[in-house]
């Protein structure tokens, strides 16, 4: 009988540094990533010294030789790293993790994603793909992730009738919740109606509150197995289905490819009907979700993407109402990449394990599965839904 | 050899494709053609240009002239300058045409002229717009 590795790891130790905005943070990347992990280690009392494997994703700068060195690791078992420069590795980067301890290659792997944006510069100055000749992207003005992303959403929109006003009620959401969270940057800055369309355009259809935060911050999760997970202080928020990856010719701008026929998608659908195939669950059976916002229109596309609407169905879904704590679906229940921080989603990881900690500033009732998807539009992606009862095998 | 340009002269030149794959593109918007990439095995069309056939795994590829015209599969209008340079250019547009003679080649480019006429579906064709040391396709609404 197939071994079944749906349960079968756990995150139990979640971490993080102090949120600033882009440029704000007095410390380095490579110290904002140590406060995560040793936070994450802390924070379910395991030494840092025992964490024998090191993920992460987006190229991130603080490679596992740093920091198992810095650590002072005594072994290292398990160290990779999920391609695609942009933030679609953030769900895929703990499906390795989970991979990693459920075969038996590593017992406590750490996941883990520092930036310190003003150290570094950021996705939204500066563009990250590897300009090769054919791909001359760049020369027409089309130099970052909103530019590359719009006409896919403009041409989502055109498709399927769901209105750009969505969008409005995504922004609005995070930013309702932040006002609760005392860590998130836009915390005590609320945003209205007037506000969010008074705002300025970045690249149509997205307007300045449609767009991700940029920040200097760092997150980090400790994975270990099911049985081990039982054993130690925190509650496990398992990992019932991962997963990962893109559909036909959905390369995406970075290589030039403009041609995929889920163009006007966020290239997720074909992962999602795996993760939910292994979850053996609906999506109607998710409790809270939380939406790599890129930007927000991807949020309304990754739902649909996801099964939690369709797109006849999202004008009268998606809406505040709806997505805020007690409404039918509550998301990005901390703020999110738009109001708490920035931390290419990795962010939204730590929310979905509080959520099934039943520890979350705005705690869904009786949360049971908690939806976290990955970067839209930035192939390959993922997802996971952790969940609170441990799977029986 | 220069025109007027969408976005300033010189900001992000085209760099070649060091592997030479996209050469033939060039040379032929160079000449005012458009010319995509076909596979001599089973004469399908691909874009990007790659070193195989996706369709067939065939490794010989020619690259064959196309009209040039098509329709806007999808655009966006870019408003804030992400790098300053660009601020007298904002705001500008980008645009994904589908080919009339290969409707499932998408060529991204910018919109020259009036933009009111932007939408999807409407028909363009391409300017040739000329710069020291290449050419690139923009399109135009057709009036």
């Amino acid at each position: 009988m197939a071994r079944d590795i749906r349960g079968a790891a756990a995150v139990v130790g979640i971490g993080r540094s102090a949120f600033y905005k882009h440029g704000k943070s007095p410390d380095s990347e490579f110290s904002l990533a140590l406060d995560a992990i040793l936070g994450a280690a802390a924070d379910v009392g395991i030494d840092a010294r025992d964490i024998d494997g090191f993920v992460s994703y987006c190229d991130d700068r603080n490679t596992s030789l740093r920091v198992l060195a810095a650590l002072g690791v005594h072994e290292c078992r398990w160290s990779t790293m999920q391609w695609g420069g942009g933030g679609g590795g953030a769900a895929g980067a703990v499906q390795q993790a989970a991979a990693a301890v459920a075969a038996g290659y590593a017992q406590t792997v750490v996941v883990y994603r520092g930036l310190a944006q003003g150290q570094f510069g950021r996705f939204g100055q500066s563009g990250y793909g590897r300009p090769r000749g054919s791909n001359h992207w760049m020369t027409y003005g089309m130099l970052v992730p909103a530019h590359m992303f719009a006409p896919r959403v403009n041409r989502f929109f055109y498709e399927t009738g769901v209105s750009p006003d969505t969008q409005r009620a995504v922004a609005l959401t995070c930013y309702r919740h932040a006002q609760n969270n005392p860590d998130a940057v836009m915390y005590g800055r609320p945003l209205t109606k007037e506000t969010y369309d008074s705002a300025r355009w970045i690249v149509e259809p997205f307007r300045l509150y449609d767009c991700c935060q940029e920040n200097d911050a760092a997150a980090a999760l400790i994975v270990t197995t099911a049985e081990r997970a039982n054993d130690l202080s925190q509650p496990p928020a398992y990992v019932l289905a991962a997963a990962q990856g893109t559909g036909y010719r959905g390369g995406s701008a970075y290589e030039g490819i403009f041609d995929g026929p889920t163009y006007a998608t966020t290239e997720t659908g074909s992962l999602a009907r795996r993760l939910f195939a292994q979850a053996g669950i609906e999506p109607s059976d998710i409790d809270v979700a939380q939406f790599y916002e890129n930007f927000t229109g991807a949020v309304v596309m990754a739902m649909i993407d996801h099964g939690l609407c369709t797109a006849e169905e999202a004008n009268e879904f998606i809406t505040e109402d709806n997505l805020t704590l007690d409404g039918r679906l509550p998301i990005n229940t901390s703020g999110g990449n738009l109001a708490e921080a920035y931390i290419h989603g990795l962010g939204l990881h730590l929310e979905g394990v509080r959520q099934i900690r039943g520890t979350a500033i705005n705690q869904v009732k009786n949360a049971r599965t908690a939806l976290v998807t990955a970067g839209p539009f930035a192939p390959p992606s993922s997802s996971i839904i952790y969940c609170r009862e441990r799977v029986s095998s | 050899m220069t025109t007027a340009s969408v976005l300033p002269e010189g900001l992000f030149p085209v760099i070649p494709d060091p592997e030479g794959v996209d050469t033939p593109y060039w040379e032929g918007t160079r000449n005012e053609e458009i010319r995509i990439q076909r596979c001599c095995s089973c004469q399908r069309f691909q874009w990007a240009p790659e070193i195989i056939c996706h369709h067939c795994l065939a490794r010989e590829l020619e690259f064959v002239p196309v009209r040039p015209t098509g329709t806007i599969y999808s655009y966006a209008r870019v408003w804030h300058p992400v790098d300053p340079r660009l601020a007298p250019a904002c705001p500008y547009m980008l645009v994904v045409v589908a080919l009339d003679d290969v409707p499932e080649i998408r060529l991204l480019g910018n919109l020259v002229g009036d933009d009111s006429g932007c939408d999807f579906n409407a028909p363009v064709s391409a300017v040739f717009e000329h710069h020291d040391d290449y050419t690139l396709v923009q399109w135009r609404v057709d009036q």
